[in-house]
């Protein structure tokens, strides 16, 4: 597969390949920095995740070299800290709440509101049109205004569990995911489903066997974008869900503050790093599919 | 065709619609209600008419000005926010479209800043922010420009990436062949951009600059984390001007609910104009 | 355009109608508004009554071991950091006599929030925590009067209550106390310095020797450091103004101010009164002047939120430090990395220029436990039995001074029961050397939130030099009616 992209862009490589590459790799580390700030102070203690936040070392370099080695070993934690986040947060229920969540609610999402979205695109009258413009309503309203009322609809119909989130997640998430699948859409020939018909084809069987494989690459968009935000997301479930019950990552690690300010931030750092791993997996794994359904849709073609 | 499709409508409009119905609809028409309502919870109310919506700009028989403050220091924000956000990410695609060597890990690096928020994050920018300013005895509260940019930097960072992703997609649906046959008729790289891949980008276009738009609207997160609103609520955000008056003043909820209505009927009218404006210039299959 | 929108808006409250299928062939747009909102009403109305019978919901649901027509015990937690110990103590109290007992903590900065959420709820909470007179009044409807209960009797200082609307609507579960944390064994090192303004740390009784021992100590960083082979870099600790140490100041030191002023004026002291006119902000001003005059921070830059106190004080890079007792577990737990330990920790009253020689520690809490008056009676009594329980019995006491390392305020804490906090070691002293306690006056502060940020806002402005002392001023006095004025309104 690799082989197919180079021979595509062979010419225009050649020409800037390098140079961009280059570039490229400069910026990237300069855009990772704050990010690796976070993982190497996730190994630190406290007080030096204060006092020396950007060093590995409690003394510094212009010390001389002695003295900041036996000052790294002053500094460090180890791997304490994540002992201690995975103990305090309870880290592996939480794990498994939000993998739960987060992959029931993205494949019911993309489901359903890619199925409304070809509706929506195909069917042209009021209820459609209306449904596409509190689709946007839905994106742009500020989540303070719903958010009391929301908890108390979601109580009301007992929907504070895992399953239930799910069905609330549809529907909050459903504005952007509608909105994107219609965008997408909308760039798809119409011919090929006409076909699809005249074939034979039911609605049902056109959209899963023709629709559905063409939007692979604007799914595998919208998942990450949807798995991203459910996977972080804090204050909907902890006013939705029983938090005593289930609790998932995003609340575990709210849980580590405590009152008058207090806070374990070695704890909390580690505790992030371990919980951007499953996501940034998830993530490279789907984007070999966006090439691939690309490649797919240029054979066809 | 569209005939055949209308009577499908409960299988496949329907389900989405229930969820909406429970998860948006009812909670936003109940939240309007409460508007006009003095409320601690949310089942315990009394109606008091348009007085929530008076006291906005009102308090003690003063002008009080936070509110529009706010308002056009998000626009600002917003505006630039976009701007920056949408042109940078998008030369980001094209260039990491192109298959030079470590696009993949480009990409990731990209979009990492995203999957990872909240308060952990702000502290580091935060870090580094007053790290350098610290050298001309500034922080990034010193004034609510400071502010501005320091939240600037923060969210095209989280977000640059993000958009990058859709519009990767969309470049990426561009049928090959389309750009064959217009390299064949002599189409030099610009005429390509100008006349092949932004008309044929122009649905990933509207949804990029619907996505920063309101994200710019309802940013809250960071402007917590970061500025606190601080100097003296001078880079409060909409969203966290909501916020503080639901919970900084007693008996106000219902101010808070009138100002997110205000405010969501604004950024209504921008985005729908937003959406009109870039939709208009799509080019229809 | 507002037509349209108007017109969308209608519409999809007609859609919703159809979508719902409950109103009829409703085909004018008032007609589908009106639908709208009845249906809203009726929503309210339904989860009203049901409200009322919490219990046997509750009940059937959770408390299948209970039996029947006993009520069950939900407690919204306030602090974090013991949510275990009172899932723990929920445990034994349900073994013991069969009453569930519901725990829920709100995680720290969403108690506002969780409580709304949780109150609307079928199943709402029936103890709950508020923190100060605006909270009483904010919940006013819910707060359960608490005179002639258990819990009330036990109470050692009947002042440690919130009185509001003519009712006890809630009772301290813990009490605080914050002062200047000294690191003991630098400061009493000081002592031998050459030229040390002191010759005992008990010789710091007023606000002027604790000022010239600041100053001193930062004037002379350098020598005391090679003298000591310390590595302080200055007295105090950074008095940093932003919203994670701000309050430090803005609640705390300006409640000793207002403790003054509230006496003066004969008031009730933590409940104030609607003006007040600042009479000892002068004091205020001595204070935090040393604050930042004595500390290492660049006063330009107190608000960017870099500084971090407890670190300085706990590396020993400062020698004071003004916080309360709550920092006793932070600075004394190994893993965080600090340096000082149990023994080079005291704390001392915040001399503040008035009347230093009978001044002591600032005791009181922000955590008030109030009893949901519209849960139904069966709950509340439980809940009252289940309180009454914490406070007396051995599992209770136990796990409230031992487990959750609280002060509790009952007259039931003696003996093993007394707290091992070296701060609450030395605020035990001071009483029995029969200093006054401050009150937490601040507890009084309307609309806090605003009402500190201005401030804030107003003092950093002073310290950076872009603002002077009269905004300070201002904000602290007119504000203060102002907000008062508003929570007035919202009665």
């Amino acid at each position: 597969m690799a082989k197919n992209n180079e021979s595509v862009s062979t010419v225009r490589r050649a020409k800037h390949g390098g140079l961009l590459t280059f570039f490229f790799a400069i910026v990237s580390i300069i855009w990772i920095a704050p990010l690796f700030l976070v993982l190497m102070n996730s190994f630190k203690k406290k007080a030096f995740i204060f006092r020396n936040p950007f060093s590995i070392s409690a003394n510094s370099l212009s010390d001389g070299w002695d003295s900041y080695v036996k000052g790294i070993e002053r500094a460090m934690h180890g791997w304490k800290n994540y002992a201690t986040a995975i103990k305090l947060t309870d880290f592996f229920h939480a794990f498994g709440y939000s993998l739960f969540i987060t992959v029931a609610s993205v494949v019911v999402i993309i489901i359903c509101t890619s199925m409304c979205a070809w509706y929506i695109t195909r069917v042209h009258n009021v209820v459609t049109k209306t449904i596409y413009v509190l689709c946007l309503f839905s994106m742009i309203v500020p989540f303070q205004m719903v958010m009391f009322t929301l908890s108390k609809f979601a109580n009301m119909l007992k929907l504070s569990n895992p399953w239930g989130i799910v069905i609330v997640y549809l529907g909050f998430g459903a504005g952007l995911a509608v909105f994107m699948f219609t965008g997408f859409v909308k760039g798809i020939s119409i011919e090929i489903e006409e076909a699809a018909m005249i074939d034979g084809c039911t609605p049902i069987q056109t959209f899963f066997r023709v629709v559905f494989p063409i939007l692979k690459p604007t799914t595998v968009t919208v998942s990450i974008l949807q798995a991203m935000w459910i996977w972080n997301d804090y204050l909907l479930p902890s006013l939705v869900l029983n938090i005593n019950k289930y609790k998932t990552l995003p609340i575990a690690i709210q849980y580590l503050k405590q009152s008058h300010g207090q806070l374990d931030w070695g704890a909390m750092m580690a505790v992030l790093v371990l919980a951007i791993i499953p996501i940034v997996i998830f993530y490279m794994a789907c984007q070999k599919y966006i090439i691939e359904g690309v490649l797919a849709g240029a054979v066809k073609g | 065709m569209e005939k055949a499709i209308k009577r499908y409508f409960p299988i496949f409009v329907l389900p989405t619609m229930i969820a909406f119905f429970i998860g948006f609809i009812a909670p936003f028409v109940y939240g309007i209600f409460l508007s006009f309502c003095k409320f601690t919870t949310v089942v315990d109310w009394e109606w008091v008419g348009f007085s929530n919506y008076t006291r906005i700009f009102y308090v003690n028989g003063k002008l009080d000005t936070t509110f529009l403050h706010s308002l056009w220091y998000t626009t600002l924000f917003t505006a630039v926010s976009v701007l920056i956000i949408n042109i940078v990410s998008f030369s980001i695609a094209m260039a990491l479209t192109k298959g030079i060597k470590g696009t993949n890990i480009f990409r990731t690096v990209f979009f990492m800043p995203n999957l990872i928020g909240g308060i952990v994050l702000s502290y580091i920018w935060l870090m580094l922010f007053n790290s350098v300013l610290a050298h001309f005895s500034k922080t990034i509260v010193s004034t609510q420009w400071y502010a501005f940019w320091g939240l600037i930097i923060v969210v095209c960072w989280q977000q640059i990436g993000y958009m990058m992703i859709i519009y990767v997609a969309g470049i990426q649906n561009i049928p090959g062949d389309l750009i064959e046959a217009a390299k064949i008729d002599g189409a030099n790289n610009l005429q390509l951009l100008r006349n092949v891949t932004l008309p044929m980008l122009m649905p990933t276009i509207t949804v990029c600059t619907f996505l920063t738009l309101t994200n710019g609207f309802k940013l809250f997160d960071q402007n917590l984390a970061l500025t606190g609103g601080n100097p003296g609520k001078m880079s409060q955000l909409l969203a966290l001007n909501i916020y503080d008056t639901m919970y900084g003043t007693t008996g106000w909820q219902g101010v808070g609910q009138a100002k997110a209505v205000i405010f969501f009927i604004l950024v209504a009218l921008i985005a729908l104009a937003q959406n009109k404006l870039s939709t208009s210039k799509e080019v229809q299959s | 355009m507002k037509r349209k929108l108007l017109s969308v808006i209608l519409s999809s409250a007609m859609a919703v109608t159809l979508l719902t299928g409950c109103g009829g062939g409703s085909s004018t747009p008032d007609a589908a508004a009106d639908t709208s909102s009845e249906a809203a009403e009726s929503t309210v109305e339904e989860s009203a009554e049901s409200t009322e019978d919490t219990g046997a919901a509750a009940a059937e649901e959770e408390a299948a071991a209970a039996p029947a027509g006993d009520g069950s015990v939900y407690l919204l937690n306030f602090k974090p950091e013991s949510d275990q110990q009172w899932k723990d103590l929920a445990a034994i109290y349900t073994e013991q006599t069969g009453v569930e007992v519901n725990v829920l903590t709100a995680a720290e900065g969403t108690y506002s929030t969780t409580l709304q959420a949780e109150l609307a709820k079928d199943e709402a909470p029936t103890i709950f925590n508020i923190g100060n007179v605006t909270a009483a009044q904010t919940w006013n409807d819910y707060t359960y009067d608490l005179s002639g209960t258990a819990l009330y009797d036990h109470l050692s200082d009947k002042s440690l209550v919130i009185n509001y609307d003519g009712k006890v609507a809630a009772v301290a579960n813990c009490y605080e106390c914050y002062g200047i944390i000294y690191n003991k064994t630098i400061l009493n090192d000081y002592c031998s310095v050459e030229g040390a303004v002191i010759s005992s740390v008990d010789d710091i009784k007023d606000f002027a020797t604790l000022k010239a021992v600041a100053e001193d100590i930062n004037n002379r960083v350098d020598e005391i450091n090679d003298a000591l082979g310390t590595n302080l870099t200055g007295a105090f600790a950074s008095a940093g103004l932003d919203s994670g140490s701000s309050w430090r100041f803005s609640g705390h030191l300006a409640g000793v101010a207002l403790y003054y002023e509230f006496l003066d004026a004969g008031c009730d002291l933590v409940a104030g009164q609607g003006e007040i006119e600042g009479k000892y902000l002068d004091n205020f001003k001595n204070v935090w002047d040393m604050y930042v005059s004595t500390s290492s921070a660049d006063p330009k830059t107190l608000e960017g939120g870099t500084y971090n106190a407890e670190m300085e004080f706990g590396m020993g890079e400062a020698v004071f430090f003004q916080n309360g007792n709550w920092e006793y577990a932070a600075l004394t737990n190994p893993d965080n990395g600090y340096e000082v330990t149990d023994e080079d920790l005291g704390m001392m009253p915040i001399y503040f220029g008035v009347d230093d020689a009978n001044e002591g520690l600032c005791v009181g809490t922000e955590n008030y436990w109030a009893v949901n008056s519209k849960a139904s009676e069966e709950d509340i009594a439980a809940t009252l039995a289940f309180l009454e329980w914490v406070i007396t019995s051995d599992e209770g006491r136990n796990s409230i001074t031992n487990e959750m390392g609280l002060s509790a305020p009952f007259d039931t804490f003696t003996g093993d029961y007394e707290s091992e906090n070296a701060f609450v070691r030395d605020n035990n002293k001071y009483m029995a050397d029969g200093k006054t306690a401050v009150a937490w006056s601040f507890n009084a502060t309307p609309n806090v939130d605003d009402w500190r940020a201005d401030v804030v806002a107003a003092l950093t402005a002073y310290t950076n030099g872009s603002g002077d002392w009269d905004a300070v001023k201002t904000a602290f006095v007119d504000g203060w009616a102002t907000q008062w004025q508003l929570a007035e309104e919202a009665k």
